[in-house]
């Protein structure tokens, strides 16, 4: 199939490729962008390893076409940190040991973002929901759930 | 890793333009709203179509507005996320809001739409699955085929509809606003769903939804009770939705995910038209609703278990809203 050319602002930057219809943000991201921090996990939308920030919320790049997404604002793991300093949520995931495998992090991590985005003192039941389309096979919930409470908390 | 199957993309800004693309390419073209289901399929390829035509630049469809003549108006755009907060649903059919927010986990809901809730393709075990994992097995009736693998000799197919804003939709007597490619048309919302597990909705190839219009509130009562293995991302295994308006002593409640449709039972709602609804009352509707739904074991979870669930969660829908004696 024909291939369309696509302007997408990934971190701030604007990257102009051409790209089949078929090929999800994910691909785009990782394969033709080299943002390997997003994660494939399921490829079906269940694990939320491939989360990114698309206009400020936290969207599954692997159910997401790259044609749909000229004009969005695309933020991924790679572009939360602000010169050359951790975003406060990367630094808590560390502080709090909040990492195992490392595999579900940076989805956790955006999700975590987006869910504080939209409500900066949540309770840990409404993180826990924020957080629910991301699993962790690790099974390291509590920290996960301790670091982004503890961001949180800071910024009150 | 899933790679989806090769299509061509289009992404009208008329409407018109849409329904004659569908019109052209008769039943080889998909309609994409957030894409959570037909992304899904795709990949899994229970569905390939040849185009696919987005809906994201249609301006027209995002609209959501209430009034006290026209009711709710939903354009078929919005998002699952933008239901469970706006305030124009949440203060005039919060039962709306609480069912869109427990669709699948917060990604799901930021893209998922509620045309595309509606329209959720039915499932099953077996054909949920990827290309991978049905490969040794002949095709099913849904695939084409004239097997079923879930319902052992099954002559038809028996996958299950499991929209939770679906059937909340249902349950408040919603119409559907068509467009196609020579009229606009409203149909209600049973007349949407055929029941039949394989074309499960009354949409024709050239047709697409515009906006769902739910009729204006009445005073009254009205919850939705999902059950499902975890508390996030699962479908349903069981959906119960009760929607009571006391003052015309008219009590609906519409059973999802045991069947190709929401389930509901006029006749039996005449159990609960007397004087005064007692604890009894409701106990006897709630048997014999129990009696005729069949879940089959075609998702997670117990025949046995769901049976009882949709007394219990029927019991429980009265109780919640003041049924105490």
């Amino acid at each position: 199939m024909k291939k369309r050319q696509v302007t997408l602002q990934v971190n701030g930057d604007y990257y102009e490729i051409f790209v089949e219809p078929r090929a999800t943000l994910l691909e785009v991201l990782r394969d033709n962008l080299g943002f390997t921090g997003s994660k494939r996990g399921c490829d079906t939308g269940n694990c939320g390893a491939c989360s990114v920030l698309v206009d400020g919320k936290s969207t599954l790049s692997c159910l997401t076409l790259a044609v749909e997404m000229e004009g969005k604002k695309i933020i991924t793991i790679e572009g939360l940190a602000q010169d050359r300093k951790l975003d406060p949520l990367q630094q808590a995931f560390i502080d709090q040991g909040a990492v195992q495998c490392g595999f579900c992090t940076p989805g956790m991590i955006i999700s975590a973002k987006s869910l504080l985005n939209h409500n900066p003192h949540p309770t840990e039941m409404e993180v826990r929901r924020g957080l629910a389309g991301n699993l962790c096979r690790c099974t390291g919930y509590a920290k996960i759930v301790k670091a982004v409470l503890a961001v949180a908390k800071s910024k009150s | 890793m899933m790679i989806l199957p090769k299509f061509d993309y289009e992404a009208p800004d008329s409407i018109s333009t849409v329904c004659s693309l569908l019109a052209q390419a008769d039943g080889r073209a998909a309609v994409m709203a957030g894409g959570t289901d037909l992304v899904v399929q795709m990949k899994q390829r229970t569905r390939v179509p040849e185009l696919v035509i987005g809906l994201k630049k249609l301006p027209e469809l995002y609209g959501l507005s209430y009034s006290e003549t026209e009711g709710l108006r939903i354009s078929s755009l919005v998002t699952l996320d933008t239901l469970a907060t706006s305030a124009v649903v949440k203060d005039n059919f919060p039962v709306l809001a609480e069912a869109a927010s427990m669709v699948g986990a917060t990604q799901h809901q930021y893209l998922g739409t509620i045309g595309g809730n509606l329209c959720l393709d039915t499932r099953c075990w077996y054909y949920n699955q990827s290309a991978n994992w049905r490969r040794s097995l002949t095709p099913c009736h849904k695939l084409g085929g004239n097997t079923c693998y879930t319902i052992k000799g099954a002559r038809k197919c028996y996958a299950v509809y499991s929209a939770d804003v679906g059937s909340v939709l249902f349950a408040l007597g919603s119409s559907i606003v068509v467009r196609g490619s020579k009229r606009e048309k409203a149909v209600s919302i049973e007349e949407f769903f055929t029941g039949d597990s394989i074309r499960h909705i009354n949409l024709q190839n050239d047709e697409v939804i515009k906006e769902i219009i739910v009729p204006p509130r009445k005073p009254g009562f009205a919850r939705y009770y999902k059950l499902r293995r975890r508390g996030a991302i699962d479908f349903p295994q069981l959906g119960v939705t009760l929607v009571a308006f006391p003052n015309d002593n008219e009590y609906r409640i519409v059973i999802n995910a045991v069947g190709a449709r929401p389930l509901r039972f006029q006749d039996l709602e005449l159990i609960l038209r007397e004087d005064k609804l007692t604890r009894s009352l409701v106990s006897d509707f709630a048997d014999e609703v129990v009696s005729r739904i069949k879940p089959l074991a075609n998702v997670y979870g117990s025949v046995d278990y769901r049976r009882k669930m949709a007394g219990l969660l029927i019991k429980k829908a009265f109780t919640e809203m003041g049924v105490v004696s």
